[in-house]
């Protein structure tokens, strides 16, 4: 008799579930409190990553004998934006983006000029991406919160549910800018530093060498028996220099040239490794347009081929310091760049973009 | 005892377990998960001696690609041609 009086009480109980779970809105009100419980958690997460980076940069600005890092930090957050040209009307658009990405690394530089007046130009370059990784993470927390409190504010569980499981995704983001903050601070070559890596083992740091336009160099050598015009940003500071003006100044000076090849990082796709290399045709460059359109029209305009050679990795790899792997699949990209160098005619010289930031390589 | 698990049918004996399995799944997605084993890179920098030979060490403050240095083996002219992290892994805490 007990059995059936327990079968029909759990039974009854089911049922009652049963009802609430599928008529009622319990079952989202539980998710909303879950899943902001989850984001709680790891907001408080990225204000740790946040805070800690901030610690980096003021410990990177006192050791150069800054008395106020800390304002000088917050003077730099949440100003120096660049607000994206109209493209409603695309006439010009990439000279004005050219003309505001030029106009804000100014006002940038000039800052940063202004309370280190007397470092180095690597240690201003350094200080620099310090100030940016402080300012990306400070807005990755805003964005965060931004949608945490809209989330709440109107309950809106699916909202909560999409950053809930994008959670994961950009506290590993925040950490690896966080991480970043170490390579630049003591000046290791970065990932994304494969490109100017490979021109600096094209070429020996011997060769002559000068600079093109703002923080750009040009180095010229000889590989495979033909006249090579090597360009690159100029390190050992962090700087990706201006490739793309760069190489129409070295092309139209050089007259005629028999290839143009762009070595650089290319993200990695989960199940591809670390420091393979592939190459193909194009610029290989990641920038927001105006340098690789420069480089599309210089090669269109000449009727010279374009070539790409590419070092994948994960951005993490890319902005944190080179791993080994990178380095090997350099090693890898130059033999892939003298195999294309040697099957060009050898009386016309041969242009080599090394793009990337060349933080750590002269 | 014997008697009371005479009394018990077969449906709650059924019901009863559901009801466990159900609290053991939710006890165990609400434990945290092991954290993953942590990688610690140590940098390296490679020196290229003017003799040809390739020389590991570790990174000091101040280097980069194409510094002058001397070599730490034989003391002649080098130049550093790299300097890379190496992923070791952590010894697991007992």
């Amino acid at each position: 008799m007990a059995g059936e009086d327990w079968t029909s009480t759990l039974l009854v109980l089911l049922i009652l579930s049963s009802f609430l779970l599928n008529f009622t809105d319990i079952p989202q009100r539980i998710q909303l409190w879950r899943w902001s419980s989850y984001i709680r958690k790891r907001i408080i997460q990225l204000f740790e990553i946040e805070q800690d980076a901030r610690r980096k940069a003021v410990k990177y600005l006192s050791e150069q004998g800054l008395k106020d890092p800390g304002k000088a930090i917050d003077d730099f957050v949440d100003n120096y934006f660049l607000i994206s040209p109209v493209s409603l009307e695309p006439t010009d658009i990439i000279k004005r983006l050219r003309h505001l990405i030029r106009e804000r690394n100014k006002s940038v530089k000039a800052y940063v000029k202004g309370i280190f007046p007397d470092a180095p130009e690597e240690v201003r370059q350094n200080a620099e991406v310090m100030f940016e990784i402080v300012s990306v993470l400070v807005l990755i927390n805003k964005l965060v919160k931004h949608y945490f409190q809209l989330g709440l504010k109107y309950s809106n569980w699916i909202l909560m549910m999409q950053l809930a499981l994008e959670m994961p995704m950009i506290v590993r983001l925040a950490k690896t800018y966080d991480n970043a903050m170490d390579s630049f601070a003591s000046g290791t070559p970065v990932g994304d530093g494969a490109g100017p890596l490979a021109v600096r083992y094209l070429l020996s740091h011997d060769v002559p060498e000068r600079e093109v336009v703002e923080e750009t160099l040009v180095l010229e050598g000889t590989v495979e028996g033909r006249r090579v015009l090597a360009i690159k940003a100029k390190g050992p500071g962090s700087s990706v220099g201006y490739p793309g003006e760069a190489l129409r100044k070295v092309v139209e000076e050089a007259g005629k040239v028999s290839a143009i090849i762009t070595v650089d990082a290319a993200l990695k796709l989960e199940s591809e490794e670390t420091g393979e290399v592939a190459y193909g045709v194009g610029a290989a460059i990641g920038d927001p347009g105006p340098e690789k359109i420069e480089m599309e029209r210089v090669a269109a305009e000449k009727g010279v081929p374009l070539y790409a050679v590419v070092i994948k990795m994960s951005e993490e790899d890319a902005i944190t310091t080179m791993k080994e792997e990178i380095v090997k699949g350099v090693r890898k990209a130059v033999e892939v760049i003298k195999e294309i160098i040697r099957k060009l005619p050898p009386e016309e010289p041969v242009v080599i973009v090394g793009v990337g930031n060349t933080v750590g390589i002269r | 005892m014997v008697q009371l698990l005479n009394e018990i049918d077969t449906y709650t004996i059924i019901l009863l377990l559901m009801l466990a399995a159900m609290l053991t799944l939710l006890i165990f997605s609400m434990l945290p998960r092991k954290a993953e084993q942590q990688e610690k890179p140590s940098i390296k920098t490679l020196i290229r001696c003017v003799d040809g030979h390739e020389v590991e060490r570790d990174f000091s403050k101040g280097d980069y690609v194409g510094k002058k240095v001397e070599c730490p083996q034989c003391g002649k002219e080098a130049t550093i041609i790299a300097i890379y992290s190496k992923q070791a892994l952590q010894p697991r805490k007992p």
